[in-house]
């Protein structure tokens, strides 16, 4: 009814959106997110079951190390140097980190906003952070230094590759949360990944994805393809009524209101900010290659 | 054209699935040991371009296998690592040289490392050799009798030289059908499991109390627990037998 409201007392706003209240809209991120969080679950738990002898057959046994695409990336250096690969490392963990590179190539780093179950985990405590701390959720942090802060992944970036190419080993796995979170109950899990995974979780009760805001190495090449992926989210200035629901609504604390093309090192391509969702108005904030 | 949530997802999904789904057609997808890894990566580049690097040879590789690979004579591999009296030489796998040597008293460790070693220096292939490397005396003397080695290299071998005259070496395919399984005869080896230890009678708070820490997964083995954690085998070994001698004279 309110967006009826605006349609008729708002000249020139006709392209404001009927939203469909009656039915509920399908979320599909969701769907997609909560798949892949379960699927890698189901995957830890195989590989633990399989150390018993008791693996379930059709399930993939494979440790997580060979199902994370950010192995391949730390591996990259022994693997021109020497031709091998860091020990639990296996042609898997290369593929994958192919495969998200193009990914990321056309529609920008989608594997943070679709599929990483880390990434998705902290999204849903956020979510029940935000219950709790509401308006001020994700606002803690001053601009200024949320923006410092926002570099800090590429230090940690250098830091792991740097130490996995001179230890050989995949040292990074003791302080991984992603690690931690589908393995704490296996005993394999360092103090250190466990600490750092308690940190996580409690910071995503006040800050959307803190993890992937401040500390992911794998979030930080990623970023990095925002800057000349060939679908951009862009936003028609002509139609922009400034309400700044896109502003409010991204995870990431993206100002989308200010430009035209979003090409700011952290948007994981969740659509969230477009007219398909925050935006009340058609063809104003879409992801595409074109012009609006 | 526009994206929208659902083209995402299906990009998303064609992306990963058939990503993973073509590498598998092409036999490229190798998530786990063994299996279709049984190939090792070649040189890329440079004068040894197209050859198999030995530096991947894995533990599950097969003796039979690496001579195939490397064109060495599965014989010549028996004798360098003094495994002339293994049943079945040509299955021996890579990892069982652990259990084979598990008679040896020295610091020095026959291994997986070893067999790189020796398959490099043999082949005359590029590899870097490290200080923890040792070799069985025989290895040692069959390159330098058939390969012309650097200064450099002979002086590593001689300075890495491990006499197996007096070492027992076990054969673990016979190894298990003789053991009775008393408790006087469970010998800690780099291939023993947690799980192994807990079957044979010790306890969790046991274990820990020699590792130092919480009980990692119980099928890790002792040896890759000590390799992850930069500790010393040795000690943990004779602490963790120590009690299982126990168990039996208790």
């Amino acid at each position: 009814m309110a967006q009826q409201e605006i349609q008729q007392g708002a000249p020139g706003a006709q392209e404001i959106k009927k939203r469909d209240k009656s039915g509920k809209k399908v979320n599909l991120r969701l769907i997609v997110q909560a798949f892949f969080f379960v699927l890698i679950a189901l995957i830890a738990v195989n590989h633990a079951l399989e150390e018993r002898g008791m693996a379930i057959g059709f399930l993939s046994s494979a440790s997580l190390h060979a199902v994370c695409p950010f192995g391949g990336v730390v591996s990259i250096y022994q693997y021109i140097t020497a031709g091998t690969f860091v020990k639990k490392i296996h042609e898997s963990a290369f593929i994958l980190m192919y495969i998200v590179f193009a990914l990321a190539l056309l529609v920008g780093p989608a594997f943070c906003g679709w599929v990483c179950p880390l990434g998705s985990f902290q999204e849903w405590l956020g979510k029940l952070g935000g219950k709790v701390s509401k308006k001020k959720f994700n606002k803690l942090i001053p601009s200024r230094t949320d923006r410092y802060l926002r570099y800090m992944r590429y230090g940690v970036l250098i830091w792991v590759v740097y130490v996995t190419a001179t230890s050989a080993t995949l040292f990074f796995a003791d302080y991984c949360p992603y690690f931690a979170l589908f393995n704490f109950w296996t005993g394999k899990v360092a103090i250190s990944g466990l600490i750092i995974l308690g940190v996580v979780i409690l910071a995503s009760l006040f800050v959307d994805r803190p993890f992937c805001k401040y500390a992911c190495p794998y979030g930080a090449v990623l970023g990095v393809f925002n800057l000349f992926r060939v679908f951009k989210i862009k936003r028609n200035i002509s139609t922009c009524i400034d309400c700044k629901a896109c502003d409010r609504t991204c995870p990431m604390n993206i100002e989308v209101s200010t430009g035209k093309t979003v090409r700011d090192h952290q948007c994981i391509s969740c659509l969230k900010c477009t007219s398909e969702d925050a935006c009340p108005l058609e063809d104003t904030v879409v992801m595409t290659t074109g012009k609006l | 054209m526009k994206i929208k949530s659902w083209h995402m997802g299906l990009i998303v999904l064609v992306f990963i699935f058939g990503g993973i789904g073509g590498t598998m057609a092409f036999n490229l997808w190798n998530a786990e040991g063994g299996g279709d890894s049984k190939v090792p990566v070649k040189f890329k580049e440079g004068e040894f371009a197209g050859e198999y690097n030995p530096a991947d040879i894995r533990g599950s590789y097969s003796f039979g296998h690496i001579s195939e690979l490397w064109e060495i004579p599965l014989a010549e591999l028996g004798t360098a690592f003094g495994l002339g009296a293994i049943e079945n030489l040509a299955e021996f796998k890579v990892k069982n040289l652990h259990e084979a040597y598990a008679n040896l008293e020295a610091d020095a460790e026959i291994g997986t490392d070893s067999v790189r070693v020796f398959v490099a220096l043999y082949t005359g292939l590029p590899y870097m050799l490290s200080g923890g490397d040792y070799l069985p005396q025989p290895a040692v003397e069959i390159l330098k009798a058939k390969v012309t080695l650097t200064e450099e290299q002979r002086t590593f071998l001689d300075s890495h030289s491990v006499d197996i005259s007096s070492i027992e070496i076990i054969d673990p395919a016979t190894s298990a059908e003789e053991c009775d399984c008393e408790h006087e005869e469970l010998k800690i080896k780099g291939s023993t499991t947690f799980r192994e230890l807990l079957d044979w009678g010790l306890s969790e708070e046991e274990i820990e109390a020699v590792i130092g820490g919480e009980l990692p997964a119980t099928g890790m083995t002792i040896r890759d627990f000590v390799a992850e954690k930069g500790l010393d085998f040795g000690p943990i070994k004779e602490a963790l037998q120590a009690k299982v001698d126990a168990l039996g004279s208790g």
